[in-house]
């Protein structure tokens, strides 16, 4: 890969060219501010809610995908204001993840628009608020600013409090609000405090400074090892809450079977993937910074730490899904063991280094693409059941073959899709993040190659449970009343699994893409001081 | 040849048959009785692509006949790991798929009365259309593809089909255990055979077909002992698939009890394609096989062996169904037999001449049964000539075309088989000798029993001819069985085998050419190749023609025998079981195999089961307990402080951070 160094990042492009580069996110912050005076001029009705926001999802899927456009060549592939340190980045990554975003927040919306729209009184709030987290999500992608990343973190994790506790009267909402509410003030005091330390420490809140300072020092020389390891795990801590990574994973099945199941599904996939996409950057940051000689002795740590949290998350979550009866819980269990799958292939890169690091990207990228169907679907079926039955207990799938088979088809798919069984695209997400676990060939590698393939086999038995439920159990009910456009959505979600498997390769190739043009930042004070290096994505 | 046309034509014959499996099982319950239109109209796009595709091979005149035709990339990781969808079309591929789709397409529409009851469609009838598409794409798929994982995933997906359609009326206990039988049993071959597919992807870094033969002729020219090792284990492991997938011993005992499903199924998958998918691999993969003498003896003496083990337990039995069954393990030896000595090109044409009047036969045996309400052993009906006219003369037809009475398709390529057979050793060839004449009996009883002699029904039967989408199909096969079998003689300038003759050109030699090869690997070349020159010398006239006649005077000797015993002197059936009580029991219970197998392998495994079992309840679940009892200690820790969960959560952070510190620290 060659880089293109640039003295001043921000010569030659403009200021329109600048509010362009951020459009997406000014787009939401204006539907934002459209949906506050929406109700003003035609009345508190879900309709012209609906239209607002639809209207504003779409206007920032094609910005997103016209910076996409333009960031690809490497005409602005990152942008930092000399000597300030970066507040604000956009690359192909960045524009790449909010493209998913507002695929995922359409899929919500339609979800939402199926379900609780009609009866839903509060329309225009509920929607500022998920407005609001996915803003959030979409800053936390990108800034490499210390600063930033707790506002953006913060921006993403107010709305969704509210959000989970939204219906006043159900009592399980507002106890699961409060408690992801206190965990995410915990979890925000002990990352701001391990930035504070960091700031003493470095002086600086550029993480490229912060890297460059890693380099240099290293974790175990110097006086200030302990502050420094304990500043940068504790900041960890804050991106693992975000992520749900143990031990900052206990929020998440309360929060998850409180919260509406449009919210459990926003939350499940979308708060998860910005927060590792966010944790790729900063590694990345740090692999850029440290010599590739020097990888083994400074990097090492930090990837055994992401690899046995991701391996401990994993087993956990598989664990603690095995008894579950409660559906929606049992899905916010497999979220978490997702999650360490995710975080495995976070390991990768960490270790690989800056060199090697595209294996490691691209398969989180494309795991978190089939992630999201795969829990769209899921969720999106729990939810149709529940609307119709009124309980998410494993219960109400019992006959759902029978019952419901355009719900039980897709849902054996998008459940076998969790497991990784082929022919579905789970499998694929699996196959690239084993590929890259197995391509180091190294003793983190294997154990975490062992650590994925036990858990997926302790995975099948608590999916399974509710392919029995669904296929085998009797059941006199009547059919399960669902509406045309609920079925037709997680029924395009389950095609698109298949599909996303029989042509696995195209999202491979296009996450390639995304990772390899990823913004690579450098430290504010080495030779080429106050240049950002612009990853040449031709290459 | 043109690649462009052979894509659209291959990927029309993999996507029509499995469109119409997704439309036959999502519209069948609006459809119901009419959705075998849909089953028909997919698998005979499929069949007019594939007379497309063997138009097309057999229209090339210069340049190669064989094209690996891409479809798309599947997975690449860079340039080293490369999994395609890509297809091989040869003549190979375009015979077998006319096969394939050609009597799924009769079968298909024979299904449409069989599967009905007195004019009302069965239960299930969407669903047996929908798995019967579903099977002809996965068999295109396994015959169509262009490296061994696509061979693996058709392989694996025709194996389900055959599971679900063995199991169709799986309200049957008997039904439902055949079903499952059929698929452990398949497993068995399945995991040699997926190692194998592992072994050569390790040993040659390809999975490809052309990569891996191409491979395997470097490493037969370089010598080397171990890749020659190899090489042997890698066929040996392909050759227990093959078994578990054709029903050759030990690996036979699947197909008898999978008659359990319904008759076009036992027709089509057990008879006439999927049995075959074996012989079509092997003769596929001819560049292993053929650079392992090993190998290839093992697969003639198992087919040889098999052929006389199947049609000796064949002629005891009464169930119409499991003597077909039988017989078709016999005939599937003959074919194992021909690949063993060399004559792939035999072996292919048998599967060809055997694929019309087995599939007569099961289709025959169908009606019989459909007349008979559902009964299929001759003890309790016989006579049907009269009843069942048009059954009775197309099943006669199929009935001597396996006897392989003179002249008909059977019986030019089964002596073809033999003839070969004798050129590599003596006892190949006299076992094939013998196995013509029982086949000749047990197929002659079978008749006679079921049609000749005295009518007699059974009662609350009202027996009668079947409807004309029975009948058309029958008289088709009936007509292919007589004429079928010309592609391969003199008449026609063995244009069969001209037409095949460029993919085992370079694997599949001449039997006296590799005899003296063989020899010479053995280190006995000069007494061996003398005796090879001297047999084919002056076996020169008598071998061409004498073999000939003499199968010819066998078959209908066997014919004769059989309606001497089983019309003209009835008693001497009595007689012949009396004198040796022994040797019929044991060929009735078909030589204890299945009691055996059950002794020592069934009744083991299900005490590994019951040992795996027990783990689960106190090993795993224990497991289990102590996993998720981390949390609720912490949580009981916590309570004594303070009620409340959420306290005890931040507790456990806080604990879990501690712990990272400390380990960065100690690191």
């Amino acid at each position: 890969m060659s880089f293109l160094a640039q003295t001043d990042p921000w010569a030659g492009i403009d200021v329109g060219e600048q509010l362009f580069a951020f459009s997406p996110m000014i787009a939401l912050i204006c539907t934002m501010l459209a949906v506050v005076t929406c109700p003003l001029l035609f009345g508190r009705g879900p309709r012209p809610i609906a239209i607002v926001v639809a209207v504003g999802v779409i206007v920032t899927f094609y910005l997103a995908m016209r910076v996409a456009g333009v960031v690809s060549t490497g005409a602005i592939s990152g942008l930092s204001p000399g000597g300030a340190g970066g507040m604000l980045i956009a690359d192909p990554l960045s524009a790449g993840f909010q493209i998913i975003l507002m695929v995922f927040l359409a899929g919500i919306f339609w979800l939402w628009w199926m379900g609780s729209a009609a009866t839903e009184r509060n329309a225009p709030e509920f929607f500022i608020l998920l407005l609001g987290s996915a803003l959030g999500m979409a800053l936390m992608v990108s800034t490499l600013n210390l600063l930033l990343i707790v506002v953006a973190i913060e921006t993403a994790s107010l709305p969704s409090y509210a959000i989970v506790g939204f219906d006043k009267r159900d009592k399980a909402g507002a106890e699961a609000a409060l408690k992801y509410m206190v965990f995410g003030s915990v979890s925000a005091a002990v990352m701001l405090y391990g930035i504070s330390l960091l700031y003493g420490l470095v002086g600086s809140l550029n993480v490229a400074d912060l890297a460059q300072y890693v380099a240099t020092m290293g974790f175990h020389t110097g006086e200030s090892s302990v502050l420094l390891s304990v500043g940068l795990l504790a900041f960890f801590a804050g991106i693992a809450f975000k992520v749900s990574a143990v031990p900052f994973h206990f929020w998440c099945p309360d929060a998850f079977e409180g919260a509406k199941v449009e919210v459990t599904t926003w939350l499940s996939v979308a708060s998860k993937a910005a927060g590792l996409i966010l944790l790729a950057r900063v590694a990345l940051t740090f692999c850029a910074a440290v010599e590739a000689p020097l990888n083994m002795q400074f990097l090492e740590p930090v990837a055994w730490v992401i690899g046995i949290v991701a391996a401990v998350t994993c087993t956990i979550g598989n664990f603690s899904a095995y008894k579950q009866e409660s559906v929606k819980r049992l899905l916010a269990y497999s979220s978490i063991a997702h999650a360490g799958y995710m975080m495995m292939a976070a390991a990768v890169f960490v270790y690989a280094g800056s060199p090697g690091y595209t294996a490691g990207l691209t398969a989180l990228l494309v795991y978190i693409i089939i992630y999201m169907f795969m829990n769209l679907g899921a969720f999106g079926i729990t939810a149709l059941v529940v609307w119709d039955g009124g309980s998410d207990k494993l219960d109400a799938f019992n006959g759902l073959m029978r019952r419901a088979p355009w719900l039980a088809i897709p849902m054996i798919i998008c459940l076998m899709s969790l497991v990784g069984l082929p022919p579905f695209a789970g499998f694929i997400g699996k196959w690239w993040i084993l590929v890259a676990l197995g391509g180091l060939d190294s003793t983190l590698g294997w154990f975490l190659v062992i650590a994925a393939v036990a858990n997926t086999l302790i995975s099948l038995y608590f999916y399974l449970r509710i392919v029995v439920r669904m296929v085998f159990a009797e059941d006199q009910r009547a059919a399960v009343r669902a509406p045309v456009g609920g079925i037709a959505l997680v029924n395009l979600c389950a095609l698109a699994l298949l599909l996303l498997f029989v042509f696995a390769q195209p999202l491979k190739t296009s996450a390639e893409q995304l990772s390899r043009g990823m913004y690579q930042a450098v430290a504010s004070n080495t030779s080429d001081s106050s240049s950002a290096r612009v990853a040449d994505s031709g290459s | 040849m043109d690649v462009d046309t052979l894509k659209i034509l291959g990927v029309v014959i993999l996507l029509a048959p499995l469109t119409g499996a997704i439309l036959a099982g999502a519209l069948g319950p609006k459809l119901k009785g009419n959705t075998h239109w849909v089953s028909i109209l997919g698998v005979g796009t499929a069949f007019a692509a594939a007379i497309c595709v063997f138009i097309h091979v057999s229209g090339v005149e210069t340049g190669s006949v064989s094209a690996l035709v891409p479809i798309y990339e599947w997975i690449a990781n860079g340039t080293d790991t490369v999994f395609n969808v890509e297809l091989l079309i040869d003549p190979l591929t375009s015979v077998m798929l006319l096969v394939v789709t050609g009597i799924s397409l009769l079968v298909v529409i024979y299904s449409r009365d069989y599967m009905r009851d007195h004019g009302n469609p069965e239960r299930g009838y969407e669903r047996f259309f929908s798995f019967l598409a579903l099977f002809v794409f996965a068999m295109c798929a396994l015959v169509l593809g262009g490296n061994f994982l696509l061979l693996y995933l058709g392989w694996e997906a025709v194996g389900l089909c055959s599971y679900l359609l063995i199991g169709f009326y799986y309200q049957k206990p008997s039904a439902a255990a055949a079903a499952k039988k059929a698929f452990l049993v398949n497993r068995v071959g399945d995991f040699g055979f997926g190692l194998g597919i592992l072994m050569i992807y390790l040993t040659f870094g390809s999975i490809q077909y052309e990569a891996v033969f191409d491979a395997v002729r470097v490493a037969v020219a370089s010598g080397d002992p171990i890749l020659q090792t190899k090489i042997t284990i890698i066929a040996l492991l392909l050759l227990c698939g093959a078994c578990g997938k054709s029903a050759q011993l030990p690996l036979h005992v699947w197909l008898p009890d999978a008659m359990e499903g319904p008759s076009p199924v036992s027709a089509l998958i057990h008879a006439a394609t999927m049995v075959t998918a074996g012989i079509f691999m092997i003769a596929r993969c001819g560049a292993i096989f053929a650079a392992s003498p090993v190998a290839m003896t093992v697969v003639a003496v198992i087919g040889a062996v098999t052929a006389l083990f199947a049609a000796t337990i064949a002629l005891v039995q009464t169930d119409m169904k499991r003597i077909l069954a039988y017989s078709t393990i016999s005939q599937l030896g003959y074919m194992f037999l021909g690949i063993g000595v060399y004559a792939a090109d035999s072996a292919i044409f048998h599967l060809y001449t055997h694929a019309f009047f087995k599939a007569l036969l099961f289709l025959g045996a169908g009606s019989v049964m459909h007349a008979m309400g559902g009964i299929i052993d001759v003890r309790q009906f016989g006579g049907l000539r009269k009843v069942l006219p048009w059954t009775f003369l197309t099943f006669l037809i199929g009935s001597l075309t396996l006897a392989g009475f003179p002249l008909l398709s059977g019986f030019w390529s089964k002596d073809e088989i033999i003839h070969h057979a004798f050129s590599e050793h003596w006892i190949l060839g006299g076992i094939g000798l013998v196995t013509a004449v029982l086949t000749a009996f047990y197929t002659s009883r079978m008749f006679c029993l079921a049609f000749l002699g005295k009518e007699r029904i059974p009662e609350g039967v009202h027996a009668h001819e079947s409807g004309k989408w029975m009948l058309l199909p029958l008289f088709i096969l009936a007509i292919g069985s007589i004429f079928a079998g010309l592609a391969g003689t003199g008449l026609t300038g063995k244009c069969f085998h001209g037409f095949l003759e460029p993919v085992f050109a370079d694997t599949f030699a001449t039997a006296g050419a590799h005899g003296a090869e063989a020899a010479g690997h053995a280190g006995e070349a000069a007494a061996h190749a003398a005796e090879a020159a001297g047999h084919a010398a002056d076996a020169g006239f008598l071998a061409a023609y004498g073999l000939l006649i003499l199968s010819a005077a066998l078959a209908i000797i066997g014919i004769l025998a059989a309606y001497f015993v089983y019309v003209r002197n009835q008693w001497f059936a009595g007689v012949m079981k009396n004198t040796a009580p022994g040797v019929y029991d044991t060929l009735l219970n078909k030589y204890y195999l299945d009691e055996l197998y059950d002794e020592t392998l069934v009744q083991p495994a299900k005490m590994g089961g019951k040992v795996c079992v027990g783990l689960d309840d106190y090993l795993i679940d224990g497991l289990v307990w102590i996993v998720t009892a981390v949390p609720r200690a912490l949580a009981y820790l916590v309570r004594g402080l303070q009620a409340g969960k959420l306290q005890g959560y931040a507790v456990s952070m806080v604990a879990g951070m501690a712990i990272l510190a400390l380990w960065v620290f100690w690191s």
